[in-house]
């Protein structure tokens, strides 16, 4: 191999020149010195910071922010509630899912329709299926005990190709991340304060807006209002809003099926449990169902695997897909109020047809 | 497979294991193979096109070297861009091209559907595609003879480090170091290499992506925020980015130098230039010399007239917007940048080539004005849409109140005053010598550098921005 360099060529720039001098700085090493000499000094100073470091935010701690326990001030806000409900022992239906559950269900308006005592809605923001799963098993249902669970779930909760998906978030926050890598964290997390406290010293990098607030800040006096949050008109459909829903959200979508095994494991385990488990399919709006890479026929796709793998399972499954028109949604994918109210009432009726 | 991942880092502890301890005759194919496997842990199947090119480039340099007439070199080259930008047309930018045909004929009254297809993007194309057409270019105006071994070649297009993101190597560079025999790293360089590839995970993570969730709550929805809020955005923004690609431009070379191999400095504290002009002599330094010597030379640069030069100009900076990816933004982010160029070039004023000098107390408003100017400009950069970016820049104009969260101000602030102290000391390097300041210092800078990195990770690993380019 020869070097094929035409002598008169451009000489490329003086990065060439600019590289050189920093390697040759770290060449001219002070001489006398030991490379062992200098490994030690190294070493020390590396661990005496990180250890004042660490000793500083252990000190700091009890001035930090309230640490997210969960992967979002909502979430974080329904455990302290679930965990100050005066009679939990009272709460006998549960409505889960995202927040098209949150903004499609409304729990005081079933409770009066089925004569329940206390409903409460837990549904999580991007509460995709792992993440519902992990949120009912590993902290919902430590609290209290409900006779009647209904799963409301649409296709986003089921996309594999989601872009920041939300277990990650949760895994994140709870430390429940599986794997090597998630057990190196966990070993961190015993050892280092800074790893430990991750959680409240990244809330500076939140902003207000996004978090909507800590979450002692967001409960009031009623105990009850997160857990029984009204409907309300938020959103609207702006394309803006559809863009970043559908680059974001619905972005090349496949069904998991690895969330449809997840959700297949927890309906058996609550079902073992002995508990009433309804899975409904939530309205979608038209352009939501276009948006998916291969339109109605990734929907159509969604629907029956899911429908088939319930109905193995022996669980009763209301699908209201294409039960609303649009102009009963507030924005691309939750319902307005009107839609919301039609769609409680709806299956507050179909619950009942079911002896509930 | 992206740098701030442990995957990478196992890949690494077995690349640098396996290349020196395999016998310099298999280095080139040994890289070749290291690249592959990087890159294919992405995408496997895109490999062929990173091997079509090497294998077309190679074939046509070869031919090129003996070819006699200037007329059959001419048709050689013709042949090597038709290939390269053919496949780079096809996977960046087929659908931009139909769906703007498409809206232009609707402009016109005329209803017409073009095909859609469902085409992902080839991680890093735009950079190696680059990278290897400026061989070809090179060695048809004979500044360098055609590389005879195909593996050193095919290292050259794929070498790992700098596959995906760049720096966009030249030949000149990069080929003479594939040939040579490598030397072991001794321990200053391993301590140079080290030194690069903790500050650019700091950079990456700390400043990059820290930011993100500041950023993406404002374009997402400009109008719920007041000026000085949208303003906190830009900012923040400018950060990100900065930190993002200079954090894998400074890992790339940290890592490179382990395997013998220097890349050149892709940016030069592009934040404290006091013009637009020394701001593209100092961002992403590779592809603004590839732009120069490639694009705005061969359309004939300075030397047919003053309009023509403004023109080139212009043409230059649009397609240079148009390179990171295929939208109006990008276009119209180009364009931006093409009038700052341009009017600063009226005004008469002239930038020394090169490292420039450390910035003094003087220079304060003019490295405000720039970095302004630069950071606005970035708004297209990032936003979604037109729409989105007309919303954004009617934001930061038009007066509105609602100040950031005190925090996030703050954190913007403290990140911002981090990076420029970073650049402040990059910038005087050649006087304050880091590399030489005691160990002690040094422990105590990766303890910082190694605490921040723990306090900001713990998800997913983020990718590079300029990966989608």
């Amino acid at each position: 191999m020869s070097t094929c360099i035409n002598k008169s060529a451009f000489t490329p720039v003086d990065n060439a020149n600019i590289s050189a001098v920093e390697v040759s700085h770290s060449v001219s090493e002070k001489p006398g010195k030991s490379g062992l000499k200098i490994v030690l000094q190294f070493v020390i100073g590396m661990a005496l910071s990180l250890v004042a470091i660490d000793q500083a935010v252990a000190f700091a701690e009890p001035h930090i922010n309230e640490p997210r326990r969960f992967y979002h001030a909502r979430v974080d806000t329904l455990a302290v509630a679930l965990e100050d409900l005066p009679e939990p022992d009272k709460v006998d239906a549960l409505l889960v899912g995202t927040s098209v559950v949150e903004r499609g269900l409304d729990a005081k308006t079933l409770g009066a329709e089925l004569d329940l005592e206390l409903p409460v809605n837990v549904s999580t923001p991007g509460g995709q299926i792992p993440v519902a799963s992990q949120w009912l098993e590993q902290k919902v249902l430590t609290e209290v005990d409900p006779d009647l669970i209904v799963w409301g779930v649409t296709s986003i909760d089921f996309n594999e190709n989601r872009l920041e998906p939300t277990i990650d978030s949760s895994d994140e926050a709870r430390g429940t991340k599986p794997g090597f890598i998630g057990e190196a964290d966990r070993l961190l997390w015993e050892v280092s304060s800074v790893s430990r406290l991750r959680s409240r010293l990244q809330l500076f990098r939140f902003t207000d807006e996004l978090r909507t607030g800590e979450p002692t800040s967001i409960l009031n006096q009623n105990p009850l209002s997160p857990l029984q949050n009204s409907l309300a008109n938020r959103g609207e459909k702006n394309p803006s809003v559809v863009e970043r829903v559908t680059r974001e959200v619905v972005n090349d979508y496949e069904t998991s099926p690895n969330y449809v095994n997840i959700m297949a494991d927890t309906l058996s385990d609550l079902r073992s449990q002995g508990r009433n488990v309804v899975v409904v399919l939530m309205p979608v709006e038209s352009t939501y169902v276009e948006v998916h890479p291969n339109g109605a026929a990734d929907y159509a796709d969604f629907r029956s695997i899911v429908t088939e793998r319930v109905a193995s399972l022996d669980v009763p499954l209301l699908d209201y897909s294409f039960a609303l028109d649009d102009g009963d949604f507030a924005d691309f994918t939750h319902l307005n109020v009107e839609g919301g109210t039609k769609l409680t009432n709806r299956l507050a009726d179909d619950l009942a047809e079911l002896g509930f | 497979m992206i740098f701030n991942s442990v995957a990478f880092f196992v890949f690494l502890v077995i690349a640098f294991s396996s290349y020196w301890a395999s016998p310099q005759k298999f280095r080139p194919s040994l890289l070749v193979l290291l690249s592959y496997v990087f890159y294919g842990w992405w995408n496997w199947r895109f490999l062929s096109l990173i091997i079509i090119s090497t294998l077309a480039d190679y074939t046509i340099a070869r031919v090129m070297a003996t070819s006699e007439t200037k007329q059959l070199k001419k048709r050689l080259l013709g042949l090597s861009l038709t290939i390269n930008l053919g496949i780079l047309a096809f996977f960046k930018y087929f659908n931009f091209f139909i769906d703007s045909a498409e809206s232009s004929l609707a402009s016109l009254g005329f209803d017409v559907s073009g095909p859609a297809l469902q085409i992902a993007l080839p991680v890093g194309i735009s950079f190696y595609t680059f990278q290897t057409l400026s061989y070809t270019f090179d060695v048809y105006r004979e500044r360098i003879q055609p590389e005879k071994n195909l593996m050193t070649f095919a290292a050259f297009v794929s070498y790992f480090p700098q596959l995906v993101a760049g720096p966009i190597e030249r030949a000149q560079a990069l080929l003479p170091q594939l040939q040579r025999k490598a030397v072991f790293p001794t321990a200053a360089v391993a301590k140079s290499a080290a030194a690069l590839i903790v500050t650019g995970l700091f950079k990456k993570i700390v400043i990059g992506d820290a930011v993100a969730t500041i950023v993406e709550t404002r374009f997402a929805d400009p109008s719920a925020h007041g000026t000085i809020s949208l303003w906190f955005g830009v900012y923040a923004f400018a950060l990100q980015i900065y930190g993002d690609f200079a954090g894998y431009s400074s890992i790339a070379r940290g890592v490179s130098r382990l395997f013998g191999i220097e890349l050149i400095r892709n940016f030069e504290q592009p934040y404290l230039s006091k013009s637009i002009t020394q701001f593209w002599r100092t961002w992403h330094i590779s592809l603004s010399n590839w732009l120069h010597d490639y694009l705005y030379v061969s359309l004939g640069g300075n030397r047919k007239g003053t309009s023509r030069t403004y023109i080139n100009l212009m043409a230059t900076m649009v397609l240079g917007g148009l390179w990171h990816g295929a939208s109006w933004n990008f276009v119209l982010w180009g364009t931006i940048h093409g009038v700052l160029l341009a009017g600063h070039r009226l005004l008469g004023a002239y930038e020394n080539r090169g490292m420039p000098s450390a910035p003094r107390l003087r220079d304060l408003p003019a490295i405000l004005l720039t970095f302004h100017l630069v950071a606005a400009a970035w708004v297209p950069f990032r936003a979604q849409s037109f729409g989105q970016t007309m919303d954004y820049f009617g934001g930061l104009v038009t007066w509105s109140s609602g100040l950031p969260a005190a925090r996030v101000a703050l954190f913007v602030a403290v990140l911002l005053a981090t990076m420029i102290t970073l650049d402040l000391i990059d910038r005087n390097r050649t006087k304050l010598k880091p590399l030489q300041w005691h160990p002690v210092v040094h422990g105590i800078a990766t303890g910082i550098a190694i605490s921040s990195v723990l306090a900001f990770s713990g998800g997913e690993p983020v990718e590079f921005i300029y990966f989608q380019f």
